[in-house]
């Protein structure tokens, strides 16, 4: 199979554990001390997507910035986003709609959004209801999963259920008119009502994906 | 100048008997500034480079790039004492025993603008503020040891303190990321929470417009270090555009931040003093204000949380564009009052006598534990003749080849490893005489608009794309692997050698003049380059 490059975003309020995601996914490493993100940086993984190497470039932005206009940039040839907030602070997920809205008025029309309620290895300090999310996620047309850039949950599936979804032959969505994000999403979450089911539908294929 | 030699006299009153060498207090910027001390250092140039000091034609005075410049290391104490200097913190003018009073004076002032945040910022809004200040608290130089341990060190409380009140007193800037980078090594330096909020104070005075909300000022500082790019390598920056890189958005941190993030710790506090001697001094005209302006007739107190998510009105890629045409058709980009002294600073060096009698640097202020470095090595004022280089060549070479000549001296060091290494064919912009590149005639702005506000950073932002540009070429880095590749550098870049080549680049822009500014024009007149060049 052929080589592909996809880029995808990571958005959502500052502290939400952005960096520390890409991190977990690239690098398999988790970093107590890492610093808030200034502008943009990125890191990329190579995935096997059925019979295609896929590399993915992903860029994390900064959660706190005034200059958008840097981040908006990447927002544009991104084929997936990671929309990500803390559950463990009501306020990250507050303005989720808002970073939607961000991401819907420059990205492509096409770009799969997933919504990532980070940091449930601090489930005992938990402010949003796993159900609550999920149920914004459906009506606004994206997915949904919980992670732990911590201990890893979750972690591998959020990246490559959206690298799979806008990857793999015969399914390309990078640049296709016809279907809308929601299309997609809203039926990838109704087949799954136990709060990852982006992950769960991920792992149901999961024998396409390979990790180099 | 009458009154300056007579302020020269130890201050009345300091406890060490002699001033900080003040000029005559007359309010003008800039003649207490120049730090310098231990002369011999001073006239001795960065080893091997030739651009610190080397006979510069047409020069009477030393050069004028101070000894911070010139590789000179300061002392933690000293550093304290300094930096207090190099972020305009001082009026001008002020003797030792007077220092020392403003400097209690203005912590008072600190101490009872810390206990308004309530009286200043409703609820919700300090509640916002200080969360977010915290988040960014909690990760900024964790691994320095002033910084480490666990979350109660009290340093981390001190910077959250500080941020915050610097919030709560500027509603039109608030917090924004990248300010905890900003005031952490000043914290670490000062190990004085009041004295570091003042201190941050006259450095965001400088650097309020990176924080606004509409951009317009970043988007001033890409254009110009696009213009230096390309001014500078043609080459390199056709490539980059063939990548679709020459946004230089990868650069966007350096620019923001100063190059903070981009040296490890202590490379960095070096960096940044060597940055802020470069620049003309700009001390308050009374004291540095430690209130901002109100907030914004429009502005709720919500939108003090919205503005985080606010756009800014001006797209990069415009505001670059007319940015560009703006320079070229020689509009002076900014109005900065201490820049339009450049031309005092310039003429009034030569009559001022750069040895002067040691200041009392020591323990200004803080009840001296004996730790300050030997006053006698420190002699102030001296003008920093800001912005104006020591000649690289003995005489400037005919105008035609100015612009291609001035990327880099010859005889540069780099240079010339670069070509060495033979890594790219492509003609290397450091050689004068590169031929097939066609000489890409591009006028830079003034100094004084340069880099609005900090010429030299954009040198420095240079040099690092120069020491990475062949290995880029040879790898044939696409725009993703172009900015990863310099986020991989985070901390790490070589200080020595990006200082040492900016510094060159910085000399030789000064020298050559091909500003493209009526205001710069003028400036360049009264230099006393331009006289070199005018009778060479």
């Amino acid at each position: 199979g052929g080589n592909k490059e996809l880029s995808m975003v990571l958005i959502g309020e500052s502290g939400v554990g952005k960096t520390n995601l890409l991190s977990r996914f690239t690098r398999n490493e988790f970093n107590h001390d890492s610093r808030t993100t200034i502008g943009v940086e990125f890191s990329t993984r190579t995935i096997m997507v059925g019979d295609a190497l896929v590399k993915a470039q992903i860029w994390d932005t900064a959660g706190l910035e005034r200059y958008r206009a840097i981040t908006s940039a990447y927002y544009r040839g991104a084929v997936g986003a990671l929309l990500v907030f803390d559950i463990t602070k009501h306020q990250t997920y507050d303005v989720v709609e808002r970073w939607l809205k961000e991401l819907y008025d420059h990205a492509e029309a096409t770009i799969i959004v997933m919504l990532v309620g980070n940091k449930t290895d601090l489930a005992q300090a938990r402010e949003v209801p796993t159900e609550e999310a999920k149920m914004f996620a459906e009506n606004n047309g994206m997915l949904f999963v919980e992670t732990s850039a911590l201990d890893s949950t979750n972690v591998e599936q959020a990246f490559e259920t959206i690298l799979r979804g806008t990857g793999l032959p015969g399914q390309d969505r990078v640049g296709s008119k016809q279907k809308s994000p929601g299309d997609n999403t809203v039926s990838l979450s109704a087949e799954n009502a136990d709060g990852t089911s982006a992950s769960q539908a991920m792992k149901e294929k999961r024998a396409c994906c390979l990790n180099l | 100048m009458g009154g300056r030699g007579q302020a020269l006299q130890a201050a009345p009153g300091s406890p060490k008997g002699a001033g900080l060498g003040t000029p005559g207090g007359d309010g003008r910027g800039g003649s207490e500034r120049g730090l310098l001390y231990s002369p011999p250092k001073f006239l001795s140039p960065t080893p091997g480079s030739g651009t610190c000091g080397s006979g510069g034609a047409g020069f009477g005075a030393p050069p004028p790039l101070s000894l911070l410049m010139c590789g000179t290391d300061l002392s933690p104490s000293l550093r304290q004492v300094v930096w207090r200097y190099l972020l305009n913190v001082y009026p001008d003018g002020l003797p030792g025993q007077a220092r020392m009073d403003y400097m209690k004076r203005k912590t008072r002032e600190y101490e009872e603008l810390k206990g308004e945040w309530v009286a200043r910022s409703s609820p919700e809004d300090l509640e916002f503020i200080r969360s977010n200040v915290l988040k960014d608290v909690l990760r900024t130089d964790r691994t320095h040891p002033y910084y480490a341990g666990s979350e109660d060190n009290p340093h981390l409380m001190a910077l959250h303190d500080l941020l915050t009140t610097y919030a709560v007193t500027h509603p039109q800037i608030s917090y924004c990321q990248g300010m905890s980078d900003i005031a952490s090594p000043i914290l670490a330096v000062m190990d004085n929470e009041a004295h570091a909020f003042i201190c941050f104070c006259g450095i965001m005075k400088r650097l309020e417009g990176n924080f606004q909300v509409d951009g317009e000022v970043m988007s001033v500082k890409f254009s110009h270090l696009k213009l230096l790019l390309r001014h500078s390598d043609p080459d390199f920056y056709g490539y980059l555009v063939s990548r679709g890189a020459d946004d230089l958005f990868f650069c966007y941190r350096w620019l923001l931040l100063e190059l903070k993030r981009e040296f490890a710790f202590e490379d960095a506090l070096r960096m940044l003093e060597v940055t802020w001697s470069s620049l003309p001094p700009d001390p308050p005209e009374k004291e540095v204000e430690l209130v901002g302006p109100p907030a914004r007739p429009g502005d709720s107190s919500q939108s003090v949380r919205r503005r985080h998510m606010l756009r800014p009105t001006c797209s990069l890629e415009a505001a670059g564009d007319q940015l560009c045409e703006d320079v070229a058709e020689g509009k002076p980009l900014m109005k900065r009052s201490s820049f339009g002294e450049f031309k005092y600073y310039s003429a009034s060096c030569a009559d001022d006598p750069l040895p002067r009698s040691p200041g009392s640097l020591e323990e200004e202020e803080d009840g001296g534990d004996g730790q300050e470095q030997d006053p006698a090595l420190i002699h102030l004022p001296c003008m920093t003749k800001s912005y104006s280089a020591p000649s690289l060549r003995a005489s400037s070479p005919p105008s035609q080849d100015s612009a291609s000549s001035s990327s880099s001296p010859p005889g540069n060091e780099e240079s010339q490893s670069e070509e060495e290494k033979g890594s790219t064919p492509a003609p290397s912009p450091p050689s004068p005489s590169c031929g097939p590149a066609t000489p890409a005639l591009i006028s830079l702005p003034p100094p004084q608009e340069f880099g609005r506000g900090n010429p030299f950073m954009l040198f420095l932002c240079l040099a690092i794309l120069l020491e990475h540009r062949d290995h880029i070429i040879k790898n044939n880095m696409d725009y993703n692997e172009l900015a990863m590749h310099f986020d991989r550098l985070v901390r790490r870049h070589n200080l020595p050698k990006v200082l040492h080549r900016a510094k060159a680049l910085f000399a030789d822009y000064l020298q050559s003049e091909v500003w493209d500014s009526e205001e710069g024009d003028e400036a360049a007149a009264e230099s006393p380059a331009a006289a070199a060049a005018a009778a060479s």
